[in-house]
């Protein structure tokens, strides 16, 4: 299962640990941390433009600044990508097992699909192709409820509506959680707005019981959502062990992983 | 899971391009064929399009064959498209539907290129010559609505015979050639039954309509035909009166309700509601529905009656306008004479 945590924020955070701290510890945990900055008109400021690539670097994801019109295809391309970055580690040992039997080179590491004559690419990427359909996935979205995003809300609402609109067409099982933050008292970092679900046509408003306040504790609230991951998931054993962020490994090593490939 | 918006051509982060020029020469990393590039055809969301002529490539009574060069961004990506191009090259193989051309080549050769430095993957394909969609209705007429529609229909319904969806079907992805005969291109959408639809283009997608999932199946296409003709055809009504809608609150019953405002569209009217509500029970049943309305309807009186040329109703004003004129000069040259007698 690949399990991701996608922050969506608009300015810099003020409280707690450092949220690229609290990245890292996500990633240590199998969580991959993808960032949106999401903004009006002008900038997001120096500091927060820094603050937003430093929490993507430490979460092993990536981190783009838009604005609110551009919300949902960011967030789509974000997850499929992430998808695709999975997979691609787990492929990049097999193509590597490939490369080295036919030109016998040795040393390189970093194999990609383009070291591949095109001949050959066509049923690796077949492979690939069905390995994003299928694999299991995980986004927790955890949204900055400052002051400053409450006329944004409408728009990450409707974006989410819509990731789950594709998520749902896949064939392997996709869910959703959404957080926001900060919670209503200093204890609560972030509030559960939706718990891990596959489908939203139910849910009539996401964010209802929202209370801006003024702080904008990123880093606990990631935290917040680790932890979630990590603790609430038992009902499901099988996640309840630490991965690393190469979940599909198991894959690679299959023998019907080499029958598509020879 | 791609989109690919409307809007993707005006977004910074996306808009990158590979600077080729005609004259420019691409070199095949793998296979070593030239190919000089013509003019540039298209760019989309994961590529640009080229016209190009190979180096030493086959003439054609005198001419070089022109081919299309497709030059992705990403090499998984293009490839996935071109595995489905092979797909289609296959199933042509096994058999051919009626109505199939078999001189139509989906891919020709894929290679490598390095163009200033930077390795792109690429494929040749046939060039397909003629106007998108929307441009040739806008030129040739509403009167060949049903034809063309009717031959985009089964050409929908050749894939889905065969398990495939289209995808991103759209006035761009759609070409008719000089005699009307009507061809699909960018065949990056194309998704197996049951799988979730890889590309889409928000404005024709089901999902954008409240109205179904984004799970492949032959009503997507069918949907996204129906959007399409009352986009094509309502002169813009459509993007008026979504802007004025919440998007929480757009639905299907917009689509239906500008469609009846077409005159144009009036006699497809029921075909659309069942495209729009899912209810055809094939693409075959849906071909011979639209057939059977658009052979009424071209025999009928009632057909829809060319416009008075622009030019005409201009000089009939102008020459009304010159004897207004003339008429008043007469008057008041000859009116003191008048007096006089």
């Amino acid at each position: 299962m690949l399990k991701q945590i996608l922050l969506i924020t608009d300015g810099c955070s003020n409280v707690g640990i450092q949220p690229a701290a609290a990245a890292a510890e996500a990633y240590a945990a199998g969580i991959m941390v993808n960032v949106i900055g999401i903004i009006d008109e002008g900038t997001i400021g120096q500091y927060g433009q820094a603050e937003i690539e430093d929490i993507a670097r430490m979460g092993g994801g990536m981190s783009r600044i838009v604005n609110a019109r551009e919300l949902s295809y960011t967030i789509q391309m974000m997850t499929r990508k992430t998808v695709m970055d999975t997979i691609h580690l787990a492929v990049n040992r097999e193509l590597k097992h490939i490369l080295q039997q036919e030109s016998e080179q040795e040393g390189a590491n970093n194999y990609s699909l383009s070291d591949l004559p095109p001949a050959k690419r066509g049923e690796v990427v077949q492979v690939m192709d069905q390995m994003s359909e299928e694999m299991d996935l995980r986004v927790a979205l955890l949204i900055d409820a400052s002051a400053s995003m409450k006329p944004k809300l409408a728009a990450v609402e409707e974006a989410i509506r819509d990731l789950m609109l594709s998520l749902k067409a896949r064939r392997g099982t996709s869910e959703l959680a959404v957080f926001h933050f900060p919670g209503s008292h200093e204890e609560e970092p972030a509030v559960m707005d939706l718990d891990w679900a596959a489908d939203m046509d139910r849910v009539k408003k996401l964010f209802s019981r929202m209370q801006m306040r003024g702080t904008t504790p990123t880093g606990p609230a990631l935290l917040h959502v680790v932890d979630y991951y990590q603790y609430n998931s038992r009902n499901k054993p099988e996640d309840s062990e630490v991965n690393p962020p190469i979940a599909y490994k198991e894959t690679g090593t299959g023998g019907v992983w080499s029958d598509y490939i020879v | 899971m791609t989109t690919s918006f409307r809007q993707a051509k005006g977004r910074k982060q996306d808009k990158r391009s590979i600077g080729l020029m005609p004259g420019d020469r691409v070199i095949g990393k793998w296979n070593s064929h030239i190919y000089r590039i013509v003019r540039l055809l298209g760019q989309g969301a994961n590529g640009v399009v080229y016209l190009v002529h190979q180096e030493g490539g086959p003439h054609k009574s005198g001419k070089q064959a022109g081919y299309a060069l497709k030059m992705g961004f990403e090499t998984m990506e293009l490839q996935s498209e071109i595995n489905a191009l092979q797909v289609l090259e296959s199933l042509k193989v096994r058999k051919a539907g009626p109505s199939f051309n078999q001189k139509e080549k989906y891919f020709i050769e894929s290679d490598d290129a390095d163009v200033n430095g930077t390795i792109y993957p690429f494929y040749i394909m046939q060039y397909v010559q003629g106007k998108t969609l929307s441009k040739f209705l806008m030129k040739q007429g509403r009167d060949w609505v049903g034809l063309i529609g009717e031959k985009l229909l089964l050409k929908l319904g050749y894939l889905h015979q065969h398990q495939f969806v289209f995808g991103d079907l759209k006035p761009d992805n759609v070409m008719v050639g000089p005699y009307g005969e009507v061809s699909l291109i960018d065949y990056g959408g194309l998704t197996k039954e049951g799988d979730s639809i890889r590309q889409f283009t928000e404005w024709y997608d089901r999902g954008y309509w409240h109205a179904g999932t984004r799970k492949a199946d032959f009503h997507y296409d069918l949907f996204a035909f129906a959007v399409m003709f009352i986009h094509m055809l309502s002169s813009g009504k459509l993007h008026q009166q979504v802007a004025s809608t919440l998007p929480q609150l757009r639905e299907r019953e917009h689509l239906l309700a500008i469609a009846s405002q077409c005159k144009v569209l009036e006699p497809y009217q029921p075909w659309l509601r069942r495209a729009i509500h899912q209810r055809f029970t094939s693409t075959e049943e849906a071909i011979h529905e639209w057939k059977r309305i658009s052979s009424i309807w071209s025999r009928s009186a009632a057909s829809p009656t060319r416009p008075t040329p622009n030019w005409l109703q201009w000089s009939f004003f102008a020459s009304a306008l010159l004897l207004f004129i003339s008429l008043i000069f007469m008057m008041l040259n000859s009116s003191p004479g008048f007096g006089i007698k």
